[in-house]
């Protein structure tokens, strides 16, 4: 390492520093962690909610590490694209992802082998919880008389939106008509982008129920488009004060939602994680993160390297009872 | 509030970037707006968007530049008329294309401000009464005009459009969650991006050709004097009406959520080419067309804020951008913001309108700059291109996978090209492909299989006629001329 | 002639999606699912390729003229040329990881433009600066991280 750190200040252009090397044996690169730029891999497209969070908690990354944090999207796929490339990394340090919910949906339905062991967990970073989000001019005015109203009626009546098939929004939703007491394909799912497009289809008058969490909802309830009857969550949001909880509403303990994390690949070195957690955590308490993640009215939550390996073996299970009720497993 | 040098000055520099990115094959407006982000973060609300507006409308105009002197297209949106502007170019009329195309550009970029400033709230209603009935329509009205405007054989253009669907349904199913043609390949069930594909097709496909031959002529004419905006002004008193119409068209379909820029200028070229008096020069380096796409293409780009600004609802990809920064920025969306924002929303939309008539400087420099695309030899300028042709496939994934799409489809594309099979429609297949089968699939989903159901909405029956209509509008029109003059048939289908 | 062959080529194409389309699963609540639109462009294909097929056949027998067939009109030198550029990004994706980004335009360039015949020092340094300067702004400024090679991870980055 000597000779590198001799030699490098020197060197005007990689070309002349590519002449010398040629010249010398490689050299091992191992010494202060991180030492050269590292890649934030995102399995969601730039301009979503989970990119918006990955590039800010990257911007505040950087200023902890003193090092460049590269977002880059690997999108597509329901998320199994992105999940894949993070786990197919090498494993050290330089290559990590954001790893969202979908790795504790994608393989209980057959389309990945990967699950939440294939990584090393370093920190979860957000928690949205689910909420059901109805048009302000259709028939549903509270969760009471949703549940009545979908019990009562023919299978398939209603139609709800917010995901692709047996995405977050899809079984969060249909776990919850299972703790109602009712099969899951009485509201029949059209699968969708996401809960943007979702939205409109719904304003439209095409959709009926979008389970999405209620920050996604935002700008269509700030014009009076779209209601907010509750939220899947165990107390109400600072964002959203008016909208109750399932407790409040119909006196039930079914709380669900969609987090985000960072993790690497698995076999990663126990130093670098400890470094990159408190970085993390550094990041996360920042005023950047935490300015940025309230004015979108997104959840926060803070769960280090253990903590966070649990809550994804915890969280895997339940999913997998969900996918399998739903009749989506494979 | 935006006349100040710090604004000014991010404006000149955003365009500059906008400029960069938008010219070289592989790296998308929506791309560069996105690594804008962190930085918008340390600057206030008006910077901060007149950094994105003056990006973004910067980019889709800089895309024509390597369409015209090189035959491939930075835009699917330039796709439309990619071989309108480069037969012009080889006719030595490279800059005066390119100069019409930024005064129209300029010019629909203004006239989706305007309506953005007056008539926003109540296009938004409009926007939002689309469903997926109606998208699936407005999908196939697009594929449709693609066939109706192609040159040379119509069978050939059909064929290339069913390649682009079918690439369009390699990956994950939507609907269903299944993956189709995946090979077991991970990367795939992202499905096929249109960057890598549209790479291959034109700049490929042009650099085997080179190669293929052994003279050095086939390029942009060295000796061209003619002046980027001399012949503007003519060509805009002969085409005002296509002007007019592409900034409509664009604004309107650009405010559509679930569809953006690129269907606009296909609809407003095939629109262009039906209404035309000179049908018959289209494709031989007709300036017409070029009028009515690249006006519609940037009034879309405004366009798309409309619905974001009123709903919150992005209007494309960077307006889903947009929306985040602007909650970042104290200034959340909803019809509230025209009331409750009032000064921020002046200075926004003084941004745009600053920012749009900024693209006539710079955008006159890089025409003036691009002349190093005809000063290069080609045996220099080919094997460079072919290097931005790799990186610009592997930036939009960060996937080798997408060098591998490029090289083979621009291997195909290059045997389709040369037995004369337009490239053009396969683009807009692969764009197209996955709007008309998803809206199609939840709409059937809704209604339970009933296919009565696309007419039973006012707006999707009404679009549906239009489809109808155009399908049937070639056969009316050969009827209507066999029956005035019977000798003067015209075919189309000659192999 | 070789419209007929790329039309028969179509035909066979459309047949084998429309084969591999048939293994889709369907939808739970409807007839048809993930394999209707793959079925729908494989019958376009077949048709559109078969009538191309036909029309140039008929056209060939009317004229009765084309027996130059495929390869008089083929230039072999020029299609084995026109396959280098491929030939090289194949160089790329395969080499990258080990001899970097950098390296592996560099050489890809200089072979294409020694081809046509450049002068050697105008490509040597053609070669060098724009490889050098595709790399720097790709990791710099469009933060893009191009495969750096493992024979000297430390330098490519170093600025």
């Amino acid at each position: 390492m000597p000779f590198a750190s001799l030699t490098r200040p020197s060197f005007k252009t990689p070309w002349l520093a590519l002449l010398a090397a040629a010249m010398v044996a490689p050299l091992p690169a191992l010494a202060d962690y991180p030492e050269k730029p590292i890649t934030l891999i995102v399995p969601w497209a730039a301009g979503g909610g989970t990119d918006a969070t990955a590039r800010t908690i990257a911007a505040a990354l950087e200023e902890e590490l003193g090092q460049t944090v590269n977002v880059v999207n690997r999108t597509g796929g329901s998320g199994v694209v992105g999940h894949t490339a993070m786990a197919m990394a090498r494993p050290d340090g330089y290559t990590l992802g954001l790893i969202t919910g979908e790795i504790n949906m994608m393989h209980w339905q057959g389309l990945t082998q990967l699950t939440y062991a294939d990584y090393t967990p370093i920190a979860q970073i957000n928690y949205d919880y689910a909420g059901i989000q109805v048009a302000a001019d259709g028939p549903f005015d509270s969760v009471e008389t949703l549940v009545d109203k979908v019990k009562s009626e023919s299978s398939g009546t209603y139609n709800a939106s917010g995901t692709g098939q047996g995405g977050v929004w899809h079984l969060a939703f249909a776990g919850f008509l299972l703790d109602q007491g009712m099969e899951p394909n009485r509201v029949s799912w059209i699968p969708s982008q996401g809960a943007a497009p979702a939205m409109t289809e719904m304003a439209a008058g095409s959709i009926d129920i979008v389970p999405s969490s209620v920050p996604e909802a935002r700008s269509m309830m700030d014009a009076g488009r779209v209601e907010s009857l509750a939220i899947m969550a165990p107390e109400r949001l600072e964002t959203f004060p008016d909208v109750p909880t399932l407790k409040e509403a119909i006196d039930s303990d079914y709380t669900i939602g969609e987090w985000r994390g960072i993790a690497g690949p698995k076999d990663m070195d126990p130093d670098v994680v400890e470094t990159l957690e408190s970085a993390i955590q550094a990041a996360y308490e920042s005023a950047t993160y935490q300015d940025f993640m309230s004015r979108q009215g997104f959840g926060t939550q803070w769960r280090g390297a253990d903590d966070f390996g649990n809550f994804m073996a915890e969280q895997d299970e339940r999913f997998g009872e969900i996918v399998e009720q739903v009749g989506l497993s494979r | 509030m935006v006349f100040n040098a710090q604004t000014m000055l991010v404006i000149v520099a955003a365009a500059t970037f906008g400029l960069f990115v938008g010219a070289i094959p592989g790296l998308t407006a929506t791309m560069a707006v996105a690594l804008l982000v962190p930085i918008t973060f340390y600057m206030d609300a008006t910077p901060a968007i007149a950094a994105i507006v003056a990006t973004s409308a910067m980019a889709i105009f800089a895309g024509d530049i390597p369409g015209t002197y090189l035959n491939i297209p930075g835009t699917p949106a330039s796709a439309a008329y990619v071989g309108e502007s480069h037969r012009l170019a080889l006719q030595g009329r490279a800059r005066e294309t390119l100069g019409t195309n930024l005064v129209c550009s300029v010019i629909g970029g203004l006239f989706g401000t305007l309506v953005l400033v007056f008539v926003s709230p109540s296009l938004a209603e409009v926007a939002l009464k689309f469903s997926s009935f109606e998208y699936f329509w407005l999908a196939l009205l697009g594929l449709s005009s693609s066939i109706f405007i192609a040159i040379g054989s119509r069978l050939k253009a059909f064929l290339s459009l069913l390649v682009g669907l079918l690439l369009s349904t390699v990956g994950l199913d939507m609907m269903s969650g299944a993956p189709r043609f995946t090979f077991g390949v991970p990367d795939l069930m992202a499905g096929i991006n249109f960057i890598p594909v549209m790479i291959g097709m034109f700049a490929l496909n042009e650099i085997m050709g080179f190669y293929a031959s052994r003279d050095e002529a086939r390029s942009v004419p060295a000796m061209a004097k003619d002046s980027v905006f001399r012949e503007a002004p003519r060509h805009l008193r002969a085409y005002w009406r296509n002007v007019l119409r592409g900034s409509s068209l664009g604004t309107l379909i650009g405010a559509l959520p679930g569809a953006g820029a690129d269907i606009a200028a296909w609809i407003a070229y095939a629109l262009g080419k039906s209404r035309s008096k000179q049908k018959d020069k289209y494709g031989t380096g007709h300036i017409e067309g070029i009028v009515d796409a690249s006006s519609a293409n940037n009034s879309g780009i405004s366009g798309a804020w409309v619905p974001a600004l009123v709903f919150g609802i992005p209007g494309d990809t960077i307006t889903a951008i947009v929306i985040g920064v602007l909650y970042m920025k104290g200034m959340n969306p909803g019809p509230t913001i025209f009331m409750e924002g009032g000064g921020q929303v002046y200075a926004l939309f003084t941004v745009f309108f600053v920012a749009n008539l900024i693209m006539l400087p710079l955008g006159y420099m890089a025409i003036r700059a691009s002349k190093v695309f005809i000063l290069t030899p080609r045996k220099i300028l080919m094997p460079v291109i072919l290097m931005f042709c790799i990186v610009g496939a592997f930036a939009i994934n960060n996937a080798v996978t997408d060098i591998w799409i490029m090289l083979l489809i621009g291997m195909a594309a290059y045997v389709l090209a040369r037995n004369d099979f337009p490239m053009a429609p396969a683009i807009l297949g692969l764009v197209l492909g996955g709007t008309l089968e998803n809206s199609f699939m939840s709409s059937m989903l809704k209604s339970n299989g009933d296919l009565l159901a696309f007419f039973e909405r006012p707006i999707s029956a009404g679009l549906g006629a239009l489809v109808i209509l155009v399908w049937l509008l070639p056969t009316l029109l050969k009827g209507y001329r066999r029956l005035r003059s019977p000798k003067t048939e015209v075919s189309h289908d000659t192999p | 002639m070789r419209d007929f062959l790329l039309g028969l080529l179509f035909a066979i194409g459309g047949g084998v999606v429309v084969a591999v389309a048939s293994t889709y699963p369907t939808m739970p609540t409807l007839q048809f699912g993930p394999s209707l639109f793959p079925t729908i462009i494989g019958v376009g294909m077949m048709l559109g390729g078969a009538l191309l097929a036909l029309t140039n056949l008929t056209a060939m027998r009317a004229a009765s003229r084309d027996t130059r067939g495929l390869t008089g009109r083929y230039d072999i030198r020029g299609l084995l040329v026109s396959l280098v550029p491929c030939a090289l990004i194949v160089f790329y994706i395969v080499a990258a990881e080990t001899l970097g980004a950098m390296l592996c335009m560099a050489i890809s360039m200089l072979v294409l433009m020694q081809m046509r015949g450049a002068r050697l020092w105008l490509s040597l340094v053609v070669a060098a600066v724009v490889s050098g300067a595709i790399v720097w702004l790709f990791s710099q400024y469009l933060l893009i991280p191009l495969p750096e090679g493992v024979l000297l991870p430390q330098l490519t980055l170093a600025g």
